[in-house]
Formats: C-alpha cells, sequence, structure tokens
C-alpha cells in the first residue's frame, strides 16, 4: 500500500514535470482526453439512464431524476414477461434473426466464394454495385417495397421481414467472405480438384478454413436484423407478428408519455442475446471482418 | 506404362501469352525436369498436364488417352505443390487420405500406412499440419501424391520453400523415391543445379517456348542456344560477342558492338592508344561459320585456360586479375582484358592468384560454343561437343 502510493506520487510528479515542459502537448492530451470522456458519456448516460430505470419501482422515475435509483427491484423484468406480449415479439425476432442469418449465410458463402475465385466478367462491376445496393437509404424503398409486397399478399408477415433484412445483410456478407477467400490460397482446392474432387467438392472442402468470415456473416445479420426497426414497423400491422423494436415502442404511449422502468427492462431482455453472442463469437467476429486466413489463428 | 504428350500447346491468360507452342513428349518412367528462369512458362505448362488451365490450342495426351478436355479429377495424375498446400484443418492422416477418399478406395488406412511408413512419417499421421516442420509437410505432400499411384506425378517447385540444406537432401530423395517408384514424373524447378542433378532429361523453358530439350550432359555439353549455355551451369558460361574472320578461322572479341552500324564496330570500346589492344582475337579452329558474321563464342569457366607467365604464342592474350572467390575444392578467377567483358576462369583451388596480377588466358578452340549472334542458336560447327572429355556437374 505504502509502496504503492510512492508509486502513484511518483507518476504525478513525473507527469508535471512533463507537462511544464512540453505545455502545448499537454494541453493537446487534456483535450483530447476531455472529448473522448465527454462523448462517452453521451453515448453512456442515455443507457445507464434505460437501464436503470429497469430496476426502478414503477413510481420511482423522480422529478428531479436521480442518478442512483432509491429501491432496487426486480419487478419490471418479470412483468415485462408476465403482463406485456414482449414473449411473443422476442420469439418473432428470434425468428426473423435465425432464418435471416441462414439465409445470409446460405447466399453469401457460394457468391463470395464464386466471386473470389472465378474468373468474371464485369466482376469489379458486380461488386462495386453489390455496395451500391448497399448505399440506397432503406427509407427510399420502403414506398415501392411496400406496394410490392402489398401486389404479391407478403404484407403482415415474418417472412417479409426476413426477406428484407436478408436483402440488406448479403452485400455485406459477399464482401466478407470474397476479401477473405482472396487471401486464402488457391492451391488448396487445386489440390482437392487433382486428387479426386469436383469444383464443389473442393469448395466444401475448404469451406471450414473461412469460418471466421462466415461467422462475421452470421453475427452482422444477427445485429442488424435484430435491431431492425423501420422494416417490420412499416410492413407488419399485427402485434402477433411484431419483432420486439416495434413492440418497445408500445411502451411509449401516444401522447409521448414514456414508462422508462418497462421499457428498460424490455431493453435489457433484447440486448441479452446480443450481448451473449457477441461476446461468444467476438474473436471470430473481428478476424473475420480484418481478416486474413493464416493470421492470428490458434 | 504412362507417357505425355505434348502437342502444339498454347495457353494465355487474359490475352497474355504464356506459352506458345509447345510440343514435348515425356518418356514413360523417367523424371523430366522443365526448368526456366521465373515467369517463362514452366508451371504454366506442369498446370495444363494437371488440368488445372485449358490450353488454348493444342492436345495434352497422357498414357495415349486425349485428355485436354478432362477435369484435373479424371486425369489420374497428382500434382505436389510449392507451398505444399496442405490441408490445415486436417490432421496428417486426413491429408494423406484426401485422395483416397475423393477417389473412393476402400483400403486408404493400408495405403496410408504403407505410405507413412515409406517417407518416415509414421509417427506424425495423428498431428495437425500446423505442428510440422517444413521438411515434414513437403514429406506429407509428397505422400498425398504417391498414396493414389497415380500415372504420373507432376511436382511444382516442390524444394523451392525448404531450406537449402534440407534442399539438397529432399532433392536426392525425390528423385530416388521417383526411382524407386518408375512413375513418370514431371519437376518444374528455376533452379539449373536441382535440374542437372535430378533430371533423367532437361526441357529449358524460355518465353512460353522450349529452349532445349536432353539428357542434363547434352544440354550442358552442347547448349542449343545462348540462352541455354548462359542459364544452364554455375557460374555462367562466358559470352563473347565478336565477328568472324574466316582467314585467320579466328573470332575477333569486341569488333562487333552493333553489326548493323559498320561505323560502331570500327569505333570500339573505348579509345585506346595502341589499336591492336582494344580487342582480341580467339581462334576457333573448326570452320563452318560464314566469314565476317557476328557470332557469340561460348566457353565454360572450367575450359578457360590460365596460365601465370605471359605468352605470346597463338591464341594467348593477356588479363587482369579483377577478382576472386575461394570455393573449396575450385577458384572463380574473374579476369578482365581489353575489348572483352569480365571473363570467369574456373581453377584449382590450391592454385594462387592475386588481384592485379597478370595472366596468360587462352580459350581452347575445341572447348568453344559457337553462336549466331543474331538468333542466337548455336552453329553446328562438327564434333567437337562429343570430343569433351570430363562431365562436369552443374555446380561444385
Amino acid at each position: 500500500m505504502r509502496s504503492r502510493l510512492i508509486e502513484l506520487r511518483y507518476h504525478a510528479r513525473d507527469r508535471l514535470r512533463a507537462a511544464r515542459r512540453y505545455p502545448e502537448r499537454t494541453a493537446a492530451r487534456v483535450a483530447t482526453v476531455v472529448t473522448l470522456a465527454t462523448s462517452a458519456a453521451f453515448i453512456a448516460l442515455p443507457l445507464y439512464w434505460l437501464f436503470s430505470a429497469a430496476f426502478r419501482p414503477q413510481e420511482g422515475i423522480e422529478v428531479p431524476p436521480t442518478l442512483f435509483p432509491g429501491r432496487v427491484t426486480f419487478d419490471n423484468l418479470t412483468a415485462v414477461l408476465a403482463e406485456t406480449a414482449f414473449p411473443t415479439y422476442f420469439v418473432n425476432s428470434v425468428v426473423v434473426s435465425a432464418l435471416t442469418v441462414v439465409l445470409a449465410v446460405v447466399i453469401a458463402t457460394p457468391a463470395g466464394y464464386a466471386l473470389s475465385r472465378y474468373d468474371l466478367r464485369y466482376e469489379r462491376a458486380f461488386m462495386l454495385a453489390v455496395l451500391l445496393v448497399q448505399m440506397i437509404p432503406l427509407l427510399a424503398l420502403v414506398t415501392p417495397l411496400y406496394q410490392m409486397f402489398a401486389a404479391a399478399g407478403l404484407l403482415d408477415t415474418l417472412a417479409v421481414v426476413i426477406v428484407t433484412d436478408t436483402v440488406m445483410v448479403v452485400p455485406v456478407g459477399i464482401w466478407l467472405i470474397k476479401e477473405y477467400f482472396d487471401t486464402l490460397p488457391e492451391g488448396l482446392e487445386e489440390a482437392a480438384r487433382v486428387g479426386g474432387a469436383t469444383r464443389l467438392r473442393a469448395f466444401l472442402v475448404v469451406l471450414p478454413l473461412a469460418r471466421p468470415a462466415v461467422g462475421a456473416t452470421a453475427v452482422f445479420a444477427f445485429v442488424v436484423s435484430w435491431n431492425q426497426f423501420v422494416i417490420p414497423l412499416t410492413f407488419t400491422s399485427s402485434q402477433a407478428v411484431w419483432t420486439f423494436p416495434v413492440g418497445l415502442y408500445e411502451f411509449i404511449s401516444r401522447r409521448g408519455v414514456v414508462n422508462w422502468p418497462l421499457l428498460g427492462a424490455a431493453s435489457l431482455w433484447a440486448m441479452f442475446p446480443v450481448l451473449v453472442l457477441v461476446a461468444a463469437f467476438q474473436r471470430q467476429f473481428v478476424a473475420g471482418l480484418s481478416g486474413r486466413f493464416g493470421g492470428g489463428r490458434r | 506404362m504412362t507417357e505425355i504428350e505434348l502437342d502444339g500447346i498454347d495457353v494465355s491468360y487474359d490475352g497474355v501469352t504464356a506459352v506458345t507452342g509447345v510440343d514435348l513428349r515425356v518418356r514413360d518412367g523417367e523424371l523430366l525436369v522443365l526448368v526456366g528462369p521465373s515467369g517463362c512458362g514452366k508451371t504454366t505448362l506442369l498446370r495444363t498436364i494437371a488440368g488445372l488451365e485449358h490450353p488454348d490450342a493444342g492436345e495434352v495426351v497422357i498414357d495415349g488417352r486425349r485428355v485436354t478436355d478432362l477435369p484435373a479429377r479424371k486425369r489420374d495424375v497428382s500434382l505436389v505443390f510449392q507451398d505444399f498446400a496442405l490441408f490445415p484443418h486436417l490432421t496428417v492422416r486426413e491429408n494423406l487420405s484426401f485422395d483416397l477418399r475423393m477417389q473412393g478406395y476402400d483400403d486408404a488406412d493400408d495405403r496410408v500406412q504403407d505410405v507413412s511408413e515409406i517417407l518416415e512419417i509414421g509417427g506424425l499421421v495423428d498431428r495437425s499440419i500446423d505442428e510440422l516442420s517444413g521438411g515434414q509437410k513437403q514429406r506429407v505432400a509428397l505422400g498425398r501424391a504417391i498414396v493414389t499411384e497415380p500415372a504420373a506425378f507432376l511436382l511444382d517447385e516442390p524444394l523451392a520453400n525448404l531450406d537449402a540444406s534440407l534442399r539438397e537432401r529432399m532433392r536426392t530423395e525425390i528423385a530416388r523415391l521417383q526411382d524407386d517408384l518408375g512413375v513418370t514424373t514431371v519437376h518444374v524447378t528455376h533452379d539449373q543445379a536441382e535440374a542437372l542433378t535430378m533430371g533423367d532429361r532437361v526441357a529449358v523453358v524460355r518465353d512460353g517456348r522450349i529452349a532445349q530439350v536432353g539428357t542434363p550432359e547434352e544440354v550442358y555439353r552442347s547448349p542449343a542456344s545462348v540462352f541455354v549455355a548462359g542459364f544452364v551451369g554455375s557460374p555462367a558460361m562466358n559470352l563473347l560477342r565478336g565477328r568472324y574472320d574466316s582467314d585467320v578461322d579466328a573470332v575477333e572479341i569486341g569488333s562487333d558492338e552493333d553489326a548493323a552500324d559498320p561505323q560502331a564496330a570500327t569505333a570500339g570500346v573505348e579509345p585506346a592508344g595502341e589499336e591492336t589492344n582494344d580487342s582480341q582475337t580467339v581462334p576457333v579452329g573448326v570452320g563452318g561459320i560464314e566469314d565476317d558474321s557476328a557470332v557469340v563464342l561460348g566457353i565454360r569457366p572450367e575450359h578457360v585456360e590460365v596460365e601465370p607467365e605471359r605468352r605470346r604464342d597463338d591464341g594467348w592474350f593477356d588479363a587482369t586479375v579483377a577478382f576472386d572467390e575461394f570455393r573449396g575444392a575450385d577458384r572463380y578467377v574473374y579476369l578482365e582484358a581489353a575489348g572483352c567483358p569480365e571473363i570467369t576462369a574456373r581453377v584449382p583451388g590450391r592454385s594462387s592468384v592475386s588481384v592485379g596480377e597478370t595472366l596468360a588466358v587462352r580459350f581452347p578452340p575445341e572447348r568453344l560454343h559457337p553462336f549466331d549472334a543474331d538468333t542466337g542458336q548455336r552453329i553446328a560447327t562438327g564434333e567437337q561437343a562429343e570430343s569433351e572429355a570430363a562431365a562436369p556437374e552443374g555446380d561444385r
């Protein structure tokens, strides 16, 4: 303890000395820290407000607001599950996200592979087009899509949400997987082909090696579809097919009164799967995003 | 009984020609080495045989069967890659049995067992590929190639990724394995020494064409062109450009800087005090060369005669030692003579020379390789190539 204090005093003096010698550098540093801290608070405080509300009693949102709840309760967490339609929304969200993940991976993986391995004419143009699709603002598409889905009789179903979500994540998935296969030596498939495999078989042989990119695509697809608000809000109307982001909207009344404790509790439940997923696949996710084959494995 | 035949093969990538008009026959059971500088098309040729490239023109025939349009998996060949191309997510055993499983063999376990014993990797079969050293990976890659007993082996620079001492050992090992199995083999390398030591026959490739095919001895002793002469052998053959004078049956080195321009020819290399001293006359003594034609004379460093005392007899000229390298059994002496590019001579290691010393140098006419300076092709002059006594190895 004593030695720790001495150490701290030493560091403090060291800093002071440095500050006196290089005032501009110190000022820049302080400015950076202050900016970052402010930005962090800007993002963190509303989150804190929301999640702390989840543990406050219904009548406990005081004016003026307090930083810490006077009394901590878990009633809101159980109330959301027992007394609202939230479990339905939650199940709908799980179904939508899971199927979006499956569809996105099934479409993006072979597409990314083919773009990486085959000499396709207009490949660059195609890759750019894929990216451009991603750049069209969603809201610009909502009206035409609505009319198309209405004509097709698909409105107000989970299917329409799944299809639209999938279309939104596939371009990124194709890019991720293509870029990853570009770093994977083609000799592996050639070895498989000379060894007696068809091209399809050779693809399946090396597929496990692309796990980081496929995993990153899956996580990306999950997160995007899990948080998707505008699509389900626009294309669905019955509560039975709402996903939870739409459901959360319920806690804000028409008059703009927000039921903070229930909203906080529902948000906490909704965050849970994403947190688990990201925690579990974080390394793979990062490897797949930044990834090259062979780098940092094992 | 497997012969591989290439018939008028053309291959190009995106309009860039990689291989043009290659005819090549690989005989049953032989080890043929394709050798050439990087980018010469040798690997493309190999990949064409394997079925990984489709030729724009020409036919690939394996074992009398036209396979040009067959996919790689149906050609019954195996390919060892430069980077081994082992599957990193499979164990050694799974890698070894891969081709067997793909081709539906039911005695995979026994074959893997046999192969791992032959290659002395029996103890490694349950390891993952990442745990292996370079040499072990090399063996696994070879094992994967031989385990299906294919009609032919194709080896694409399999030694390039190994360190020097291991490379020497694997060189012998592969040649021996090939000999034991008696499988028709095509081996690609950029290393001419490797080509000479390993090959039953050597095909020198340049700019997508076969420059010469022959036994290592043939290619070394009578190179078909200036390119082959300069490429095969270490240290490289001395190549001296000059003009042939039939009156004295000799070539004047340095007198042909630019054959098309007579003024350039007389201008010489640099203005020297004595006119006679800025070129050297080398007697050829064979005839068969057109008078006043531009030629390139080649002479191997080991055939350059060097004597300590100055000599004034025919064919001898003076040269100054610019640098020398002791190589153990040999010593490489780099010599400068007026009008000549630097000459390399290979003398016994025990002889002593010092930099700056002037020596007498002679090119024995029977050791000279004359080439046409314009076409680069060897000029047929008789039996000189066959008259060579010793068969020197590529290096060392």
